[in-house]
């Protein structure tokens, strides 16, 4: 087989206005050998929506603190070949210069919000001082865009919530409360780590038409990370699907739907549930993500996948085209070439 | 479940209402959180609660557990009141009485081993010795996916979905008769996800356990629940079987509810259907119907008087609407089912086809 081994960042989207390149992000722990993210590499262009979807657990929530500053180095070790953001390398980048960007111009929605709201201050303070660390305004009008920014996520009584401690809130309210910090200085970036999951359908519909606002007005490209497939048909332009740390497929999202090539995307597609009448049990891929003491030493997935074989135990697959934009790592796609039918 | 199975959980008129004190932004104010709910869940059946962010469903989920107390009403548990209860008989009533917290960080110890979160109710429950410990949490772990070396680190070197089976581990440990799972699943990526629903439906089958699951996740709900209760800014507003309500929603809020589910299509760029209007403040809770300032269909008599719980048709099924049956008669909104592309469907056969070959192989 020749697989010539497409670059992610042909794969996804050309260069129009890129905001954030990455190139062989890996990322480990401590003392052990293995790599948890393992040669990663995309890239998001301005006004655009890149989605990242995997199996919990396979590195996704550290490949966007890594980015954003957030990962202490040690214990992690974060090695990459390049990244830009808006000209320059934000891994190279001081804690101070750092933290100048964060909250400015790249801005992170965390998965978990009371991790990254502060307990004893209200959610008005936390707004406000994000306002004016950054920009050049006055007390009053930072506190008038944080009523606005409130208000804008559907937080009722924006006024009087100003004054709310974290924990009176509501788990969804946090995530809405973490959604107005991230929004309100209008980022460049916004890295969204499951944003919509403690909000029901109706709220979600609300904020995912904020943020397409936001990126039609100011440009904002946005990695969405989520595992919700619905959103990531409505709202995505290009995919990465990841696996063990891996990207396994990648492409713009009507190529991921209509013809997913690894065996793990097939699986995780149908796994969902439809939304019509019960049918028995949901599918889903058998087994468990092995510990990363015991990745096999080449495809990560080969231990749970049926169709693997000793090539797939032993060799890393390269990534290979599978259409335009369209590309995948594995031995045996396309699937029917390799199988009897 | 029989339907006719008795109620295991009741709740009569219950409230929850927060008082708060006057603050450098705000009066004095009562925020009314859960506001007369009267519910009986049936022991065996799986129960969803869903409804807009905020309207309540973790502090009721919260108070059915006995884990904060209501400000009015009662939750009565087998027959008994749980204010009713000693101190050592609520102790020995958590077992029973199980809950999976909806933010997995904040409700997990930081600072202890996993091993030995998921096995301190064991300790504290059963009195197990340390090498029977051991090995029921090992079984544990494996149940949601994760391995038993897992145990030996901390919360802290785990993602998102991982924690959160952390906590389904713990809910599990001591043979719980009622979860009340809030989220359960809703950190996990979907194939997970529907091993953790399998989980919870064989111990359902197995143990006769009882579930109250808050999810905003609709699939989830419609593929695991029996009957699903809507409520909207601390009241009920709807209680239907769960085909029934997918089927044909009644009440307006759930109509705009189902209608905002996104569907699986890749680019489907239809505009959203956003439910207009401001979000009312559970301190100021509109008058009649609490939906009126954001109903499509409401009518003068919807702000002055408010709408009771009652029998719709002849299904057993509630709804809180003085329209309902005139709405129903309108439009149906009913979005088709999203069809699977072919190259999905046939690559899907393979995978099920080579997954079986490849399980009998093993065996
Ligand atoms: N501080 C740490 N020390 C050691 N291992 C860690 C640490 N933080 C994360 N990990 C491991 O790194 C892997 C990737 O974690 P990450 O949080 O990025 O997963 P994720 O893709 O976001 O998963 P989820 O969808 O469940 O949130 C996991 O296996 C996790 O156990
Ligand atoms: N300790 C508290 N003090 C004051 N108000 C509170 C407290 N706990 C909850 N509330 C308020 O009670 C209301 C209901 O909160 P609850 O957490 O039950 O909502 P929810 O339905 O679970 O929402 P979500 O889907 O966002 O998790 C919210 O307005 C919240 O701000
Ligand atoms: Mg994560
Ligand atoms: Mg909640």
């Amino acid at each position: 087989m020749t697989a010539a081994d497409v670059t992610l960042s042909q794969a996804c989207g050309q260069a129009e206005d890129t905001v954030l390149a990455v190139e062989g992000l890996s990322i480990g722990f401590g003392s052990s050998p293995v790599d948890l993210v393992d040669d990663v590499s995309f890239r998001v262009g301005r006004g655009r929506t890149l989605a990242i979807v995997g199996e919990s657990g396979c590195g996704k929530s550290i490949t966007s603190l890594a980015l954003m500053g957030l990962l202490p180095s040690p214990p992690a070790r974060i090695a990459h070949r390049s990244a830009r953001f808006l000209g320059r390398d934000p891994l190279t980048l001081g804690q101070r210069a750092f933290a100048d960007l964060r909250g400015d111009r790249m801005a992170m929605i965390f998965q978990e919000p009371m991790t990254s709201l502060n307990p004893v201050f209200t959610v008005g303070q936390q707004i406000i001082e994000g306002v004016l660390r950054h920009k050049d305004v006055g007390w009053n009008e930072a506190r008038a865009r944080a009523v606005a920014m409130l208000a804008r996520v559907r937080i009722a009584g924006a006024e009087r919530r100003l004054g709310a401690y974290p924990h009176e809130l509501s788990g969804g309210m946090r995530q809405r409360v973490m959604i107005a910090m991230a929004l309100v200085n209008q980022p460049d970036l916004l890295i969204a780590d499951e944003p919509t999951t403690a909000l029901d359908v109706t709220i979600q519909a609300q904020i995912l038409s904020l943020i397409e606002e936001l990126q039609a007005t100011t440009g904002t490209a946005v990695l969405l990370i989520t595992h919700d497939l619905g959103v990531v048909a409505e709202t995505a332009h290009d995919v990465i699907v990841m696996y063990a740390g891996r990207v396994v497929e990648s492409g713009p999202v009507e190529a991921l739907f209509s013809d997913p090539q690894h065996p793990y995307t097939i699986g995780l597609m149908g796994a969902m549930p439809s939304m019509g009448r019960r049918e028995g049990r949901l599918l889903s891929i058998p087994g468990a993500v092995p510990p990363p003491s015991r990745f096999p030493a080449g495809c990560r997935f080969a231990t749970r996948c049926p169709f693997a074989d000793d090539r797939c135990h032993a060799q890393k697959p390269p990534m290979v085209e599978a259409g335009p934009g369209h590309a995948v790592r594995c031995w045996k796609a396309p699937l029917e070439e390799y199988l009897p039918s | 479940m029989t339907p006719l199975s008795r109620p295991i959980i009741e709740t009569v008129g219950l409230e929850k209402h927060f008082h708060l004190p006057a603050g450098p932004f705000r009066p004095a104010a009562t925020l009314r959180a859960v506001d007369g709910i009267d519910l009986a869940v049936r022991e065996g059946e799986t129960l969803a609660l869903v409804g807009e962010s905020g309207c309540g469903k973790s502090t009721l989920g919260r108070m059915l557990v006995g884990l904060l107390d209501p400000s009015g009403g009662d939750v009565v548990y087998r027959g008994r009141n749980l204010a009713a209860f000693t101190r050592p008989e609520l102790r020995s009533l958590r077992r029973e009485l199980q809950i999976i917290f909806q933010d997995p960080f904040s409700s997990l110890n930081p600072r202890m081993l996993v091993s030995d979160i998921v096995g301190e109710p064991l300790w504290l429950h059963e009195g197990l010795g340390r090498r029977a410990r051991g090995e029921r949490v090992a079984e544990l772990l494996s149940l949601v996916g994760l391995s038993p070396e897992h145990g030996e680190r901390y919360p802290h070197e785990f993602s998102g979905g991982q924690r959160q089976r952390i906590g389904i581990a713990r809910a599990l440990a001591c043979g719980p008769k009622v979860i009340v799972g809030d989220e359960p699943v809703s950190a996990l990526d979907i194939s997970v996800q529907a091993q953790i629903v399998n989980l919870l439906e064989d111990l359902k089958e197995r143990l006769g356990l009882t579930l109250i699951v808050v999810a905003h996740g609709l699939g989830v709900i419609r593929h695991m629940s029996d009957r699903v209760a809507v409520m909207y800014l601390g009241e009920i507003v709807e209680m239907a079987e769960t085909d029934a309500l997918f089927d044909s929603p009644l009440h307006p809020y759930s109509r705009a509810l189902l209608a905002a589910n996104p569907r699986a299509v890749a680019g489907d760029r239809r505009p959203r259907r956003l439910l207009e209007g401001e979000v009312p403040s559970p301190t100021a809770p509109p008058s009649g119907c609490r939906f009126h300032t954001r109903c499509p269909h409401a009518q003068a008599i919807c702000a002055e008087s408010r709408p009771r719980l009652a029998p719709a048709g002849t299904a057993p099924r509630q709804v809180a609407c003085h329209f309902w049956a005139e709405i129903a008669e309108g439009e149906v909104a009913h979005l088709p089912s999203p069809v699977r592309p072919p190259a999905l469907t046939r690559r899907l056969a393979l995978f099920s086809e080579s997954s079986n070959a490849h399980l009998r192989h093993e065996e």
